[in-house]
C-alpha cells in the first residue's frame, strides 16, 4: 500500500506539473487551505491576546474609575479645595489570585504587594464599590480582608447625610452584611444608598458599600438594624483596585498630635 | 521463469503496439480510447508478488507517458490496475485457485473467465485514466461512462487477438496404450 501512495504521488505529481487544468486546481486548493490556516492561526492569536486585552482594558478602567473618583470628590468639596487638594487617591490595579467566600472568615489574595505600591491598611474595590482591607503584604502578594469577614467592621453611612453606623457580616451569605447602630429615629427605605464615611482614611468618603434591602427594627433596642445588599461580587471577583492616599501620612501626623 | 519471460516479453510487445500503431486508436470525441498494452498486463502470471503488479504498471504506465507525451496520466492509472489487479485475479479465481505460473487464456479458463478479468483491468485503467485527466469531482460519472465505452472496446479487441493469437489447446497425440482392447 505504501508502495502504492508513493507511486500514485510521482504519478500524480507529474500530471501536476505537466497539465496546467490539475495545476490550477492543486494551486487553488492550497491556496484554500493556507488562507484557511492563516484564518485559522489569527483566530487563535485572537483568543490567545484577548486575555492580555481584556486585562489591560480592566486596568484601564480601575485607572479611570479611580480618576474619576478623584474628579467627584474635587467637585463636592470646592470649599476645601487649599486643604483637601492634596487628597488625591491613587489606584493600583490588580488581580485576585486567591479566594474563599464559603468560610465564616473568608480571605482574598491580590497578586500586587509591596513592589506595586500596596501596604497594609489600603482599601481594595471591586469594581468601583469596596470589597476589603489590606492587612499582610508581601513582596509580591497581598492579604486582603473582605466584608465577608466574621472580624471586621466597617464604618459606613446611610446616603450622603445619613447616620453613621457600624456594618459587620454575620455570615449571611456573601451579598449582604448587617448595618447595625442606626438610631430609631433614621428615617430608612429600602434601596437607600450605603457610602463610606472615609473616616478610617482607606477609603473617600461618599464610596457605594451597597444599597439597603430590609430594616430591621426590635422595640426592646433603641437601635434599629439595617440589611445591606454589598455592592461588591464576591462571588464573580477577580480583577480589582487598590486604593491609596497620598495624604493620609499628613492626616496621621496630625491624629499623632492630638492630646492623650 | 518460464512463463514470466514470455508474459514480460508479451507486454513489451503490446506496449511497443500501442506506441506504434494504437496510439492513435481514439475515436468519437475521445470516448472510445484504445489501450492495447493492457492486453500485456492481462496476460501476466496469476501468481505473481503483489508489489510487482504495482511495479510492472507503473513503469509500464510511466515509459508510455515519456512517449506519448501524456505526463503521467498512464503512470497513475497503471499503478492503480497494479494495485487491483491481484484482487480481480482472486475474484474470478476457481475455487482451486490457479497453477503456479498460469497466465489467463480462453483455452485453459474460458471465455467467461478472460472476459470477466479483462473487463475489469481494463474498466478500472480506464477509469483511473479519465478521472484524472478530468481532475475534477463532477466529471468522475462522465469518465465512469467514457471508462466504459473504452472497456467494451478494448475488450472486443483483447477477444479478438486472443482468439487469433491465444493459447491453442495442446493437440491430441497419438494413442499409446498398455491395453490393446482400449
Amino acid at each position: 500500500m505504501v508502495l502504492f501512495v508513493l507511486l500514485e504521488i510521482i504519478a500524480l505529481n507529474w500530471i501536476v506539473s505537466t497539465h496546467a487544468h490539475p495545476r490550477g486546481i492543486i494551486a487553488s486548493i492550497g491556496m484554500k487551505m493556507s488562507s484557511s490556516w492563516t484564518g485559522t492561526l489569527g483566530r487563535i492569536m485572537y483568543l490567545k491576546d484577548l486575555k492580555t486585552t481584556n486585562v489591560s482594558l480592566l486596568m484601564e478602567n480601575a485607572r479611570l474609575r479611580t480618576a474619576n473618583m478623584n474628579s467627584q470628590k474635587t467637585n463636592l468639596t470646592d470649599t476645601f479645595n487649599v486643604t483637601l487638594n492634596q487628597e488625591i487617591w491613587e489606584s493600583i490595579p490588580a488581580e485576585i489570585i486567591r479566594y474563599s467566600s464559603d468560610f465564616k472568615n473568608n480571605i482574598l489574595v491580590a497578586n500586587r504587594g509591596r513592589s506595586s505600591g500596596v501596604m497594609p491598611g489600603m482599601g481594595m474595590l471591586d469594581n468601583g464599590k469596596i470589597a476589603g482591607l489590606v492587612t499582610e503584604v508581601t513582596e509580591h502578594e497581598s492579604l486582603v480582608l473582605p466584608i465577608i469577614h466574621l472580624h471586621t467592621q466597617w464604618s459606613v453611612r446611610l446616603g450622603n447625610e445619613g447616620a453613621i453606623g457600624r456594618m459587620v457580616w454575620y455570615g449571611q451569605g456573601t451579598e449582604y452584611a448587617t448595618l447595625k447602630d442606626i438610631p430609631l429615629s433614621e428615617l430608612i427605605i429600602p434601596g437607600d444608598p450605603v457610602v463610606t464615611t472615609g473616616f478610617q482614611g482607606t477609603f473617600p468618603s461618599g464610596l457605594e458599600v451597597g444599597k439597603v434591602e430590609e430594616v430591621l427594627v426590635t422595640q426592646a433596642d433603641k437601635f434599629q438594624s439595617v440589611t445591606v445588599k454589598l455592592g461588591a461580587d464576591y462571588k464573580h471577583i477577580h480583577y480589582v483596585e487598590f486604593l491609596m492616599n497620598s495624604s493620609s501620612e499628613i492626616v496621621d501626623s496630625l491624629i499623632n498630635l492630638a492630646p492623650e | 521463469m518460464n512463463s514470466m519471460i514470455r508474459a514480460i516479453g508479451l507486454l513489451a510487445l503490446t506496449w511497443f503496439l500501442q506506441v506504434m500503431i494504437f496510439r492513435f486508436g481514439i475515436f468519437s470525441n475521445g470516448w472510445l480510447v484504445i489501450c492495447f498494452h493492457l492486453y500485456g498486463l492481462i496476460l501476466l502470471p496469476l501468481d505473481l508478488p503483489k508489489a510487482s503488479y504495482l511495479i510492472i504498471g507503473a513503469v509500464t504506465g510511466a515509459f508510455l507517458d515519456v512517449v506519448t507525451l501524456t505526463g503521467g496520466l498512464h503512470m497513475a492509472a497503471g499503478t492503480f490496475v497494479g494495485l487491483m489487479i491481484p484482487k480481480w485475479n482472486e475474484f474470478i479465481a476457481p475455487r482451486d485457485g490457479f497453477m503456479k505460473g498460469h497466465s489467463i487464456s480462453v483455452s485453459h479458463d474460458g471465455w467467461g473467465r478472460f472476459i470477466a478479468l479483462s473487463t475489469l483491468i481494463t474498466f478500472s485503467y480506464m477509469f483511473v485514466l479519465f478521472a484524472v485527466e478530468g481532475f475534477k469531482w463532477n466529471l468522475i460519472p462522465s469518465a465512469c461512462a467514457k471508462a466504459l465505452c473504452s472497456s467494451v472496446l478494448n475488450v472486443i479487441l483483447f477477444s479478438i487477438v486472443q482468439g487469433l493469437f491465444g493459447q491453442k489447446p495442446k493437440t491430441k497425440g497419438p494413442k499409446v496404450s498398455a491395453y490393446p482392447w482400449s
